[in-house]
């Protein structure tokens, strides 16, 4: 319980630092949103409205003090007041339309590439020396390298805009009604193919080596041999015996990885136009949309300690060492 | 699923019955046109007020009382069938049209325009004309059911450009409504040829047409639906528009002969008739912008339509004279003046070099580049935007121009609100800018330009340049109503800017203007020029769709 406890009052103290860094970076940049309007707008905005805006967005709003206490009143209060891209509806409205399309297409490329890796990574350090062993990390460390936006603009270019095997942009298709029906399931599927394929081509290679490296160090153990002794399938060895405690540090590397998967999301939902967080996050730093970004980050933040945390808590039920 | 695909076929069925009973137009009604909305998220909100969906509802729902077609010089009646200043010019009465009905079947009369009106009159968020914040009004009142008298707080005859830009909206609907400038106008009551919305989605949004529209018996509008599609930028709009999903785009696209039109060109094409003029700003206060002749060389030196081909891939329009105004308004080029400053215009780099010469500006440290008269060395920087990169290349070039007369000049790229302050505050050296030059008349872009009121408010005034007489000048022009006296003040003002040379113009940018001839027909191009595209602005926007049909 004293375990729990501690790394508790850490993560609290880890939001309460990030959500500070949240509110002064953005502050930081030069220029404001109102200018950032302006900017965009190219002189179609009469200079007499600059005043207007700047008092509806609530830009005259006292000290520093005074803006940061009323950002923590609001985190706290989850009332992150109304965007400024699309004055005046709330962020929260905003994000609850957009949320559900990042967590299901993170949720399910880093599951698959999980998946795959860890079959892969398995695999290929059980037979050491074959052919997966020798090309599969090479090649997908190889494809991982290259940067997610360039993958995800060549796959957009030849699959979607010159073969048109797969739709330009949007979640699904805008003339379907959302629902629980065989059209609009299948019309999301298709429209979510290439977005998780990207996101999965910059992930996989990392899998597949955490996997390889944690199996062969587990390999080396003597309970590995003892269970070959016993006469045990290779099969058997494999998944019951390595796997299982090779998949430990594999554990604190996903809850690690939710981060990354965020960071990629930002390139990839915006070269599809994908409906989902990363996009709206990027749009907001274009607009200098304080209320969105600082939204978004928390959210990102929040996630990646849950994600830790939870990973803490697995621990403790995978290890019955650290229990004491 | 079902519920709204039979909400739609009645509706469509509904407004069938009422194509048959008044389809007299020229083309046959139904048909949706599909155009971009650059947004994060669409939400229902039909306020004409707010500014992220403002453009969808501008002009198509909430009819405007007449629209200003630039292009033909000519005014365009809506609601209104007339307005006339008084004699004194201290007011405007307008006239509207008889039997106008709202959506909702309520009659549209002079209390909701004046209701419209008076919105603005305590809150600047709702000044949709900006003439209550700028003094100018001091009463609007409904004379009987079909006028509206405006009461001016002094002479002017300029107050019919703005009242294109009122929204007016119903009043015993509005009435009721407690915040306006937030209000979401979920269930909308208008008088534009399309107000009725089917479906909101946060990615498409469809509006429908008017059943009580007042040119119904016009058989307008001809297509039956506007159907709104969310994209986060340009480039999904480019890709969108080559797989024939969109039918009205107006981006900047590369490259878009091969990209566009050349799969498919008979349906897809492109006009980009001249817009505002871009110009290079010169802050006259320092050396050696202080120098007359300097910035006539500075002018002489460029080649406009090079910079025209390489730096912006050809669309813009290439300036071809010095007083202030380009292509957008040539029906109000002055000939006589036009000759007497041309040559200044002209890429003539060895005339540039004479004058140079002559001025006493001389290669002292022979480093290849030029000094001032008085020794000090000349090297000054140009402003432009980080990322507005077809203005970056412009720069660019203008520098090597300058290089080749033996002017030191450096592209500057900068943030914006570097930029915004320096010119603002006139404390730039040299900065490129659009300008005031697509308005309602010329007289704006002057006022823009020179006017000691505007210094500080806006990014042109502040180059060193104003005079007490031009400032009389342009006053007298928008208190009068003479039109031969405007001319002649025209004339002065055109003399004066190209005399003074506070700025260089480059070139009159273009309206981005894409159109999809697969579905649709009907639309502007550059030998059907009936009005300047622009779907961001409620008029023109207006007067296009009036013209597109279904094929």
């Amino acid at each position: 319980m004293n375990f729990v406890v501690r790394r508790f009052s850490f993560y609290f103290i880890a939001i309460m630092v990030a959500i500070t860094f949240n509110f002064v970076i953005p502050r930081l940049m030069p220029g404001d949103p109102v200018d950032a309007l302006f900017a965009a707008a190219q002189g179609r905005m009469p200079l007499e409205t600059l005043q207007a805006y700047k008092e509806m967005l609530g830009f005259v709003d006292g000290p520093m003090w005074v803006q940061y206490l009323k950002y923590i009143k609001s985190i706290f209060t989850w009332d992150l007041g109304p965007t400024i891209m699309l004055y005046p509806l709330p962020v929260t409205e905003l994000l609850a339309v957009k949320v559900p399309w990042t967590i299901g297409l993170a949720g399910m490329s880093t599951v698959i590439s999980v998946m795959i890796g860890l079959l892969i990574g398995t695999y290929a350090s059980y037979n050491r020396g074959g052919f997966t062993d020798r090309f599969m990390p090479g090649f997908w460390a190889f494809v991982g390298a290259m940067p997610q936006p360039v993958t995800a603009l060549f796959i957009f270019f030849i699959l979607a805009l010159t073969w048109k095997w797969f739709p330009l942009s949007y979640g699904a298709n805008p003339d379907l009604e959302p629902g629980w029906t065989w059209d609009y399931i299948t019309s999301v599927l298709h429209h979510a193919v290439l977005p998780i394929i990207c996101m999965i081509l910059g992930g996989i290679g990392s899998w597949i080596f955490n996997m390889r490296n944690a199996m062969i160090n587990v390999l080396g153990e003597d309970y590995i041999t003892m269970a070959k002794a016993k006469g045990l399938s290779n099969r058997r060895i494999m998944t019951h015996y390595a796997a299982r405690n090779a998949l430990l540090p594999v554990v604190t590397a996903v809850s690690m990885q939710v981060g990354f998967v965020m960071a990629g999301a930002i390139f990839i939902e915006t070269v599809f136009n994908y409906p989902g967080v990363g996009l709206l996050l990027f749009k907001a730093l274009g607009a200098r949309d304080y209320p969105t970004m600082q939204a978004c980050f928390l959210l990102i933040v929040v996630f990646v300690l849950v994600f830790n945390f939870i990973a803490d808590l697995l621990y403790l039920w995978l290890d019955p060492r650290l229990r004491n | 699923m079902k519920k709204l695909s039979l909400a739609l076929a009645i509706s469509t069925l509904a407004t069938g019955m009422v194509a048959t009973a008044h389809a007299e137009g020229k083309h046959a009604q139904g048909g949706v046109l599909t155009v971009p909305i650059i947004t994060q998220t669409f939400v229902e909100d039909f306020n004409p007020y707010s500014g992220a969906q403002g453009d969808m509802v501008g002009g198509t729902m909430f009819e405007p009382l007449w629209a200003v077609n630039a292009l033909k010089g000519e005014i365009n009646w809506r609601l209104a069938s007339r307005f006339t200043y008084d004699a004194d010019l201290m007011g405007l009465t307008i006239n509207l049209k008889d039997g106008l009905t709202w959506s909702d079947g309520e009659v549209l009369d002079a209390e909701d325009v004046v209701f419209s009106l008076n919105l603005g009159k305590d809150d600047a968020k709702l000044d949709a004309t900006g003439q209550w914040g700028s003094g100018k009004f001091a009463s609007a009142e409904a004379t009987d059911s079909l006028t509206v008298y405006i009461k001016f707080t002094d002479r002017d005859g300029t107050i019919d450009w703005h009242l294109p830009r009122l929204h007016v909206v119903p009043e015993h609907i509005w009435k009721d409504v407690e915040d306006i400038s937030t209000y979401k106008n979920g269930n909308p009551v208008g008088s534009g040829p399309i107000t009725e919305v089917t479906q909101v989605k946060d990615n498409q949004i469809q509006i429908c047409r008017n059943p009580n529209y007042y040119k119904a018996d016009e058989g307008l509008p001809y297509l039956d639906c506007i159907k709104f599609r969310q994209y986060t930028d340009n480039s999904q709009i480019q890709a969108a528009l080559i797989n024939d999903e969109i039918d009205w785009g107006s981006n900047f696209i590369a490259d878009i002969e091969k990209t566009y039109v050349a799969p498919n060109p008979e349906n897809h094409g492109f006009w980009y008739p001249a817009n505002d003029l871009i110009n290079v700003y010169l802050n006259t206060r320092e050396a050696p912008f202080s120098d007359i002749n300097f910035r006539k060389a500075f002018s002489m030196a460029l080649d406009r339509p090079m910079i025209v081909d390489l730096a912006a891939y050809g669309y813009p329009t290439p300036e071809t004279h010095v007083t202030g105004i380009g292509e957008f308004f040539k029906s109000h080029f002055n000939d006589e003046v036009n000759a007497k400053y041309d040559y200044l215009a002209e890429y003539n780099p060895n005339k540039a070099m004479d004058l140079l010469d002559e001025s006493g500006y001389v290669d002292v440290d022979g480093d290849g580049f030029l000094e001032n008269p008085d020794g000090t060395e000349i090297n000054f920087d140009i402003h432009v935007v980080n990322g507005w990169t077809d203005w970056v290349q412009t720069v660019q070039m203008v520098s090597e121009y300058l290089a080749e007369i033996g002017i030191r000049a450096n592209t500057k790229t900068v943030d914006w609100s570097v930029y915004d302050t320096a010119l603002k505050e006139g404390t730039y050296q040299a900065s490129i800018n659009w300008s005031k030059t697509n308005a309602e008349d010329p007289i704006q872009a002057y006022q823009d330009y020179f006017h000691t009121s505007r210094q500080g408010m806006s990014w042109h005034t502040n180059h060193g340049v104003s005079s007490p007489e031009v400032d009389a000048l342009i006053d007298e022009y928008l208190a009068t109503s003479n039109a031969e006296r405007r001319k002649a003040i025209l004339a002065e003002l055109m003399a004066f800017t190209a005399e003074s040379l506070a700025f260089v113009p480059l070139f009159s940018n273009p309206t981005w203007y894409q159109y999809n001839a697969t579905r649709i027909g009907g639309w502007p191009t550059a030998e059907n020029a009936f009005v300047q595209p622009v779907f961001y602005e409620s008029s023109r926007k207006l007067i296009t769709f009036e013209q597109l049909y279904a094929k």
